[in-house]
């Protein structure tokens, strides 16, 4: 299922990985799990997808996973995509659901303090939706049997920050 | 303490770019070449730990380096930063660069959307990059950030129909590279593909690692041609000079390349000019009774050694 089509999703997959290039993070860590990326052809790919305007319906799922996103993510070149990428992350999650970042303090689209003020610009505009921010410290190990890429694939990056955004909504 | 950037000083630079005042072919071709060519070197550089067999500036591979020279910024200069990248700075003055760069542009359409936003992430790269290393000469943008300072704005796609979007003359991919589409409101739209230099580029450097490390082992250019299989030869001296230029490679008197190990110096071609042109300034020097050494802090004395030999 390349093409996302509601009468073949498989409700029972409550988890969705965005931008999953080559990897399977969200398989291995969080199954089962939908990985999705922008570019179809990627074998380990369910469903092509752009972050930004994915095909699911409201409250689809209760875990979002994003691996070290690269020009996507936290970080504004357009004013206020960040704002519509957390928008769309809500919109197709469940009230308690999680949105779970793997990435390295340096990767200027999910640094920590960058996606912290992007959090805070959500809470002071949004009305029915809240967000907390926990960040933690990882290491190589924290994730055994998972590798993570830069974005050709071809070199090892090494996460160092996992940070988890808790979405309520009234 | 971070090195003084002046914000004001940077406003003023910014405010005094003429954004789409013209549109010159020679203005971003080469500059463009060379961002690529230092993007390619760090790649060949480091490229012990990957498995690549070919290699074309597509554009997961171009993006792919971005993000690993960015947050591998230290490995890439071969040294420890001493400031970490000034975040909040380059943010302000990203900030300022976005306004200045829409309020030039006189429009909100989405047609632009792509040039904006890749020029201001080339633009923020350029900036984390100087932030942290302030006194490098290798920032990998340096060249394209050239490009934002004469004006242009622009972006990189491997996506056919992305191209002939912008590009109506645009036939067809002639190789697995991505094309630049630089833009200008009041010039249109001009594309450049980039061609195979940096295949051949790449190719060449695979062998010669195999086969042609240290002085003794240097290869001729047509022994190298014989043994790689590249389809497009037109390129070969520019994939050369790029090497050469990386300082990847080098080139004895015989105009055989190797890659250079560090007991080699003296067999390169550019230390020997370079041991010459010091031999030079140093005698013009003593005639007008000038000290380089102290003038320049310049231990002029260490390389002594081999302008004796």
């Amino acid at each position: 299922m390349k093409e996302y089509n509601e009468a073949n999703d498989d409700i029972s997959i409550r988890n969705l990985e965005l931008a999953a290039g080559n990897g399977d993070f969200g398989k291995t860590h969080f199954p089962p799990c939908y990985a999705t990326d922008i570019d179809g052809t990627k074998e380990s790919i369910d469903i092509q997808c752009d972050a930004l305007n994915t095909p699911f319906p409201d409250n689809r799922f209760d875990n979002i996973i994003i691996c070290n996103p690269w020009y996507f993510g936290f970080n504004d070149e357009i004013e206020g995509e960040s704002q519509d990428f957390i928008k769309e992350m809500v919109r197709i999650i469940t009230d308690g659901g999680r949105i779970i970042v793997i990435g390295n303090s340096s990767n200027k689209y999910c640094k920590p303090q960058k996606v912290t003020e992007q959090i805070a610009i959500f809470n002071a505009t949004s009305v029915n939706e809240k967000l907390d921010i926990d960040i933690e410290d990882i290491t190589a190990t924290s994730y055994p049997n998972s590798t993570f890429y830069v974005t050709d694939g071809s070199r090892r990056t090494y996460p160092n920050k996992k940070i988890t955004i808790y979405v309520s909504k009234s | 303490m971070y090195p003084n950037h002046n914000i004001n000083h940077l406003e003023a630079e910014i405010a005094s770019i003429p954004f789409f005042s013209r549109m010159e072919r020679s203005d971003y071709n080469k500059l463009f070449d060379n961002h690529l060519s230092i993007f390619l070197s760090f790649l060949l550089d480091y490229q012990k730990d990957t498995h690549r067999e070919d290699f074309y500036f597509s554009y997961n591979n171009y993006v792919g380096l971005e993000q690993f020279i960015i947050e591998e910024i230290d490995t890439f200069e071969k040294k420890q930063a001493i400031f970490e990248p000034n975040w909040d700075f380059v943010e302000e003055l990203k900030n300022i660069f976005r306004a200045k760069l829409i309020d030039s542009l006189e429009s909100n359409d989405d047609f632009y959307r792509p040039f904006l936003k890749f020029t201001i992430n080339t633009f923020e790269n350029y900036w984390l990059y100087q932030t942290s290393h302030p006194e490098s000469r290798n920032n990998p943008w340096a060249d394209v950030y050239k490009m934002i300072q004469k004006g242009y704005m622009f972006f990189v796609t491997n996506d056919e129909k992305t191209i002939k979007k912008y590009a109506t003359h645009f036939k067809e991919f002639k190789n697995k590279n991505i094309v630049l589409l630089v833009a200008s409101p009041h010039h249109g739209v001009k594309y450049k593909t980039i061609d195979d230099s940096f295949h051949i580029q790449f190719h060449i450097f695979k062998f010669l690692e195999k086969n042609g490390v240290g002085k003794t082992n240097a290869k001729s250019i047509s022994d190298i041609l014989k043994n790689i299989s590249i389809t497009e030869s037109s390129y070969i001296t520019k994939a050369i000079n790029y090497l050469k230029k990386s300082n990847l490679i080098e080139i004895n008197t015989e105009n055989e390349l190797f890659i250079p190990k560090d007991e080699d110096i003296l067999e390169m071609k550019d230390f020997q000019r370079l041991i010459k042109r010091i031999n030079f300034y140093q005698q013009k020097a003593k005639e007008l009774s000038i000290t380089l050494e102290n003038k320049y802090h310049f231990e002029a004395k260490n390389l002594t050694h081999f302008q004796n030999l």
